[in-house]
């Protein structure tokens, strides 16, 4: 028999695991699109447990899964019914299009690791590259957010 | 956490806000896990102009169906040649014949789901693969694999969805009797049968439904069924009962039938061909007190197991109408996990949760009785109800049951239950 979580410890493991890898496919993929594939990560997880027995680096795998639901053709993805929300938080005005000049490797490191304090390995671990890597992309978006939101320090 | 930090992430927090992880573990576990395969590119192409086509039109009918006139001709979804195994000998049934239970062990290791063939039982594991048995005892692989988690079949052909009851679009898959599978996404599938006349598909989405989901938009269609013969044209089905929400459906030599699950008597739908549909003519003696029915292939045409206040009655559905074949006058236990399957060996509910067993060899006579002793489980704590499944061939008939060992856990367990009865004759009883 395989041995599956109760609720309890798969919301437990869901709730540790949720704000990262919705963080990792919305700076990948968008607010709309980055968050439901985080939704059909967690549900495949929910219902397909025992090809997760084995995997050492479960946050990891549910990204590529994620990924993979993100990237099929839209008719596979099935019907989108849930528009993006119109509200938007007090931050500093030219932050959305600044990030979004960012590659989607820079973005993803500079949100996991400045937006949401993941240590460079943790997210070395979640998108699959190397240590050095992320912080190779920390560093360079970090630079360019600097320059085109006119800051010198964001300390 | 730097400024830029902070801001980044309250950007993303607003504008993607956490899930509702409620909602992922409401998901059933019953759903079989996919297989990534590569989509073929040929199948893909004509797939895919397919699905623009039910996309575009999706559950508007904006052009009226081309009537049917003349005769439909032969499904190509032609039935296999039964597999090549040695089979137990078919019994012989009598009025009054009585069920005899025996535990099997059919190999099959881990939760397979059973299917209904018609004349063959057909099995299809978690992963999608399949087997084949007229007895239950030997199985024969079969090529192809489907996802999906419900299941239909008719002969070799089996038919598996996915409904979209998450809000998405649902998956249909058509396992052919050469092996090869077809694959569609069909918007707001709520069910679908398989017979010799082709597949119908119904297509459905409440707003229930769609507020469980994760997009939370509320939509609210009205069902209506879409018709192929063979996997790859696919037609809206004229005149199919757009108020039926909760609704069972079978395929059967004469067509196909579809009757309201649940709630207050409604007509029975009938169709020939599975595009044009009519209402059935009522019956006078058919009292409509009726709560919770099935619908199961039997012989050329159905039987419908009704559910009254007092009871059970099966009647005998036709294009001429339903008839009442024998009323059980015995309160039965929870309606919705109650299981029929009918055939040549006769017409058989199980009551899992309760561990009863109604049978009538011809549709006339009836018996009913504990399954316990013959089962050797313990009903009160061991079965699940919810994954009961039966199916009926002319040499026997197969009950899959969930045996729950651990009572931690609240999902399919890998251990299931099979038994085969056989009819006896009536002069056996003890």
């Amino acid at each position: 028999m395989a041995s599956r979580p109760t609720e309890r410890e798969f919301l437990e493991f869901a709730r540790a695991l949720e704000p990262r890898l919705r963080a990792a496919l919305v700076a990948r993929f968008g607010p709309h699109r980055g968050r439901e594939a985080a939704a059909e990560a967690l549900t495949w997880a929910w219902e397909h447990w025992d090809r997760l027995e084995g995997v050492e680096n479960r946050p990891g795998y549910l990204y590529r899964v994620g990924t993979r639901r993100a990237t099929r053709p839209r008719w596979f993805r099935g019907v989108p019914t849930e528009a993006p929300r119109d509200e938007w938080p007090w931050v500093e005005p030219g932050l959305p299009s600044a990030l979004a000049a960012l590659t989607v490797a820079q973005r993803q490191a500079v949100v996991l690791v400045e937006g949401y304090g993941l240590s460079y390995t943790e997210t070395a671990d979640l998108l699959g590259v190397s240590r050095g890597t992320v912080q190779t992309h920390v560093q360079r978006a970090l630079a360019r957010l600097r320059s085109d939101l006119g800051v010198r320090s964001d300390v | 956490m730097s400024e830029l930090g902070t801001q980044v992430r309250e950007l993303i927090e607003t504008k993607a806000p956490p899930l509702d992880l409620a909602q992922v573990v409401d998901t059933p576990i019953r759903t079989r896990p996919s297989r990534r395969r590569p989509l073929l590119a040929a199948v893909g192409v004509t797939v895919l102009v397919v699905l623009v086509g039910l996309a575009s039109r999706e559950l508007v009918r904006d052009e009226p169906p081309v009537p049917i006139i003349a005769p439909l001709p032969p499904s190509p979804v032609e039935p296999a040649p039964p597999p090549a195994i040695e089979a137990a000998p078919a019994p012989t049934v009598e009025p009054g014949s009585r069920l005899e239970w025996e535990l099997v062990d059919p190999g099959l290791d881990g939760p397979w789901s059973l299917v209904d063939g018609g004349d063959r039982f057909v099995v299809v594991s978690r992963r999608g693969e399949l087997r084949t048995s007229v007895d239950g005892i030997g199985w024969t692989q079969l090529t192809g694999s489907l996802e999906g988690g419900h299941y239909a079949a008719w002969q070799g052909t089996v038919l598996s969805w996915a409904p979209s009851w998450r809000g998405w679009t649902g998956k249909v898959d058509l396992r052919l009797t050469d092996g090869t599978v077809d694959r569609w996404s069909v918007p707001g599938i709520r069910d679908a049968a398989i017979g010799p006349h082709g597949v119908v598909v119904v297509a459905s989405l409440s707003v229930e439904q769609a507020t469980r989901a994760f997009r939370t938009e509320e939509i609210e269609r009205a069902s209506a069924a879409w018709h192929t013969l063979d996997g790859q044209n696919w037609q809206p089905a004229d005149g199919f009962p757009s108020d039926l929400q909760e609704l069972t459906i079978v395929g059967t030599p004469n067509g196909f039938y579809v009757a309201p699950r649940i709630g207050p008597p409604g007509e029975i739908w009938h169709s020939v061909d599975g595009r044009s549909w009519a209402p059935l003519p009522r019956a006078d003696d058919v009292p409509e007190t009726r709560q919770w029915r099935q619908l199961a292939r039997w012989g050329d045409d159905a039987v419908l197991l009704s559910l009254t206040d007092e009871g059970l009655e099966y009647l005998h559905i036709t294009p001429s109408g339903p008839e009442l074949l024998v009323r059980v006058d015995q309160a039965v236990a929870t309606a919705p996990w109650l299981r029929t399957v009918a055939g040549p060996l006769g017409i058989v509910t199980v009551d899992p949760e309760a561990g009863h067993v109604v049978y009538s060899a011809t549709g006339r006579d009836v018996r009913s009785g504990p399954l316990s002793d013959a089962l050797q489980l313990d009903w009160t704590s061991q079965v699940d109800p919810m994954s009961t499944e039966m199916a009926m061939t002319d040499r026997a008939i197969l009950l899959a049951i969930d045996d729950l060992t651990d009572p931690r856990y609240d999902y399919r367990t890998a251990d299931r239950v099979w038994a085969v009865a056989r009819p006896a004759p009536p002069d056996h009883l003890p």
